[in-house]
């Protein structure tokens, strides 16, 4: 796979493959092209070269069934601050398509530790919390495929290891792909792609 | 369309209408501007009265001009908040387009419940066949709904979003403007069902037109 912008290639030469039960890190400093290859995979920008292929059970998913068997975690904003946290996972869990009872939800809300703070709207709350709440978003509906796109960012000690549980339960479920500016997280992963600005 | 659809529809409809009412984001500027303009216009109008066509012209400008303040924000907000992203990556086209046409008929209908009955007292209007008059109204708004979706759906990623908003969607929903006031004009004057066949059919015949456009093209300006 390419991308490019015009004349300035963001990167090039990018090819791999990533089996059930696995995962893969893209690693590399900022500017260095690691959200778009995420947003690339998850079918929310076309490569420049190139193409994506994501398979269940043998057969190719379309971007209308990838949407229902991913999760994602975006490193922009990308919850309702006006939307409670229970609000926020269970309108997300609805539009892909999912029917989840509030005491299921709430159970997601608890492996992240935010069953307490369920009616608080997500303006309310520390960036610690909402980077929680976007982990429960995306895998609330238990996807094949789960995308971190710098999942690390603003969790304490706790946070961290409650997101490294959860990547270890995605490992044994689907395929995991998470992005990080720092090669000690990529460890985490047992495949890595090094991006280089 | 499937049960799923539905909810799935019905679930950005409800999020839409729970955030509006927390934030007043649409309905409070537009009803707000509704009222001012039409309050301004029957001070300056003072004590002349309306023949039927000037007051069913009159009350569709102001309909358009407040649903103009209104009706674009849908999409806007979501580009605006940062969460038109995720919204791409979670939701399929057709449940969003059908969730966000509803919510501008929301929209539309929280507008027109309290500039419709206050022009009709303000101007001095009086409706001689008011079963019609509702269906005229109803038929125009659905109009107005679906061509504002699809072209609110295309300024969202623009700079100047309220002033394309509007020279977009005039000349869209000019047919719907026309007819509309032609039929609410036959409404005021008693004219019966009858009276606006022809409105009611070709109002009926453009709704079906634009959405079977709207529809099909907004996967292409929403995931650009």
């Amino acid at each position: 796979m390419a991308k490019s912008y015009g004349d300035r290639h963001v990167f090039k030469g990018i090819s791999f493959h990533i089996g059930h039960g696995e995962s893969l890190a893209v690693v590399g400093p900022n500017g260095s092209g690691k959200t778009t290859l995420l947003k690339i995979i998850a079918g929310l920008l076309p490569p420049t070269n190139g193409e994506v292929y994501i398979r269940l059970e043998g057969r190719p998913l379309d971007r209308f069934e990838l949407r229902r068997r991913m999760g994602i975690v975006l490193s922009e904003r990308s919850l309702y601050e006006e939307l409670t946290a229970l609000e926020n996972i269970s309108f997300f869990t609805k539009v892909k398509g999912f029917r989840s009872s509030r005491d299921y939800l709430m159970g997601v809300l608890r492996m992240v530790g935010l069953e307490e703070v369920s009616s608080l709207l997500v303006s309310e709350m520390s960036s610690g919390m909402k980077q929680r709440l976007k982990i429960a978003v995306a895998i609330a509906h238990d996807p094949g495929l789960l995308i971190l796109d710098e999942p690390t960012v603003n969790l304490d000690p706790e946070g961290l290891r409650i997101l490294k549980d959860i990547m270890e339960l995605q490992k044994g479920r689907g395929v995991l792909v998470m992005a990080t500016a720092d090669p000690r997280e990529g460890k985490m992963c047992e495949h890595v792609i090094r991006l280089h600005p | 369309m499937s049960s799923g659809f539905i909810r799935e529809s019905a679930a950005v409809l409800v999020k839409d209408i729970r955030s509006e009412i927390r934030t007043r984001y649409a309905w409070g500027s537009a009803i707000l501007f509704s009222i001012s303009a039409l309050f301004s216009i029957g001070i300056l109008l003072g004590p002349y009265s309306l023949d039927p066509t000037m007051a069913a012209s009159l009350l569709w400008a102001l309909i358009f001009f407040s649903s103009m303040a209104g009706l674009s924000r849908s999409f806007v907000k979501e580009e605006e908040a940062g969460t038109a992203e995720i919204l791409r990556a979670s939701a399929a086209n057709g449940p969003l387009f059908f969730g966000k046409a509803l919510f501008s008929a929301t929209t539309l209908i929280s507008i027109e419940i309290v500039l419709v009955p206050l022009f009709l007292i303000i101007m001095g209007v009086e409706v001689s066949d008011p079963g019609s008059f509702l269906l005229i109204i109803s038929l125009g708004s659905a109009g107005l709904c679906v061509g504002t979706t699809i072209t609110g759906a295309i300024v969202a990623r623009t700079s100047a979003k309220g002033l394309l908003f509007t020279a977009l969607s005039f000349p869209i929903l000019v047919p719907d403007l026309l007819l509309s006031m032609a039929g609410t004009r036959a409404a005021i004057e008693g004219e019966g069902i009858r009276g606006m066949g022809l409105e009611v059919f070709a109002l009926s015949l453009y709704i079906v037109a634009i959405f079977s456009v709207s529809y099909p093209l907004f996967g292409f300006v929403w995931e650009g």
